[in-house]
């Protein structure tokens, strides 16, 4: 097997709409909300398959398809670069074990990131999970030019005053493009609960970004 | 103070951003993140070694050979059909024990032979002896008639008295007796 093929690496993650492009005359959602998004089929089930009767190629292809957006799922929930490597390298041997025990009860994406979250959670603890902006009065905005092309790293430290709670729901809902009903799922909590969240999770960056003299509606 | 459900749409959406700002956002950090290191799958290959998924899904533990006897009954019972079955001839060997029992009194309660109780008590009289009477002289009596003192004295000097069941014929005879004897004063049948 070549492995050098495997990890040619996306830069920008995979989405539905990549796998299944729109047809003619078919309207086109990129920036719709996630719960209007209509179903499609499962990308990967057919790789999680084939993983689950052994095939290593299949397990490999799907590592080089999703380990992209599990390990910025972690970045987020995580933050530490050394955590976030052993966290996806039990991720994924979690997934070969478990591979012929999955249900279809959700999309496989969806349960990957599942399985992620329940070793991150381990990692982080319930009390650093929960903690909100109003926990770092300091904000480092001092040296970053945002005109002169620093924008993602102010959006960075933006993110980084967030509660992990928050920059987790806002990675589901507006990188990983999932839907609220598989946020829910994930999350374990209601999708009126998931809507809320994302509500105060965005009011949250707001914030944060007016503490660093940015306003976001000039975005 | 207005809260926060009671504050116009407008007003609420003036506190967060925008969906496209927020995705915008998040995507643009995400190109922060460095990809995964081709070693991390290297790592995940070492975890994986050995047997595949579908074998670790079917292969289980060696037991011992009694282990193995007993998860082989665990399982056998644990069949949803196997357990109704039992479940229904237990419900049948409790019917036929229930219908084929011999109906014995082997046991009754203080109130349930109350009345056969009070058969074998025979007649019971309220009486006053006399106050020079002696006890010897009122065992006598009582003896002779089969008499036992139940109660007594009251206050007024009343003992109750039972006496040995006697035919009705009998009792009559008895009353005259006790009225003719000096040692009592008063007497009286108790219903």
């Amino acid at each position: 097997m070549n492995i050098g093929l495997l990890f040619v690496q996306h830069c920008a993650p995979l989405s539905s709409a990549d796998i299944f492009p729109p047809k003619k005359n078919e309207p086109f959602f990129p920036s719709t909300a996630p719960m209007n998004r209509p179903a499609t089929l499962d990308p990967f089930l057919s790789l999680l398959e084939q993983t689950a009767g052994g095939d290593r190629d299949a397990f490999a292809i799907l590592y080089q398809e999703t380990s992209r957006r599990i390990k910025v799922y972690l970045h987020r929930l995580v933050q530490d670069q050394n955590c976030i490597d052993d966290i996806l390298v039990e991720t994924y041997t979690q997934v070969w074990k478990n591979s012929a025990a999955f249900k279809g009860k959700s999309k496989v994406l969806t349960w990957m990131i599942g399985i992620a979250r329940n070793l991150a959670l381990k990692e982080i603890g319930k009390k650093r999970y929960h903690e909100d902006i109003a926990d770092h009065p300091e904000i480092e905005a001092a040296g970053i030019d945002f005109e002169a092309g620093d924008r993602k790293e102010v959006f960075r430290r933006a993110l980084a005053l967030l509660s992990p709670k928050h920059r987790e729901i806002l990675d589901l809902a507006f990188y990983q493009d999932l839907a609220y009903r598989e946020i829910a799922h994930i999350l374990n909590i209601s999708e009126g609960t998931v809507k809320t969240r994302v509500f105060y999770a965005k009011a949250s960056l707001k914030k944060a970004l007016e503490r660093m003299g940015i306003n976001s509606d000039d975005l | 103070m207005p809260t926060s459900e009671e504050r116009p749409e407008a007003d609420k959406k003036r506190d967060t951003m925008d969906t496209a700002t927020a995705r915008h956002i998040m995507k643009k950090t995400a190109e922060n993140v460095p990809p995964a290191h081709p070693a991390l799958f290297a790592r995940i290959e070492e975890s994986i070694e050995g047997p595949s998924p579908v074998s670790n899904a079917r292969q289980t533990p060696s037991v011992s050979p009694v282990q193995a006897l007993l998860n082989t009954v665990r399982d056998y019972l644990r069949r949803p059909q196997l357990a109704w079955g039992i479940v229904a001839v237990q419900a049948i060997v409790l019917c036929l024990f229930i219908a084929s029992a011999p109906i014995k009194n082997t046991y009754h309660t203080l109130s349930a032979n109350r009345t056969n109780i009070e058969a074998q008590a025979g007649p019971i009289f309220y009486v006053i002896f006399h106050k020079n009477a002696r006890l010897r002289e009122i065992e006598q009596l009582l003896t002779r008639t089969n008499g036992t003192i139940i109660n007594g004295p009251g206050k007024r000097g009343i003992y109750t008295i039972r006496f040995h069941p006697t035919p009705s014929a009998t009792v009559k005879k008895l009353l005259t007796t006790l009225n003719n004897s000096s040692l009592i004063t008063f007497i009286e049948r108790a219903y």
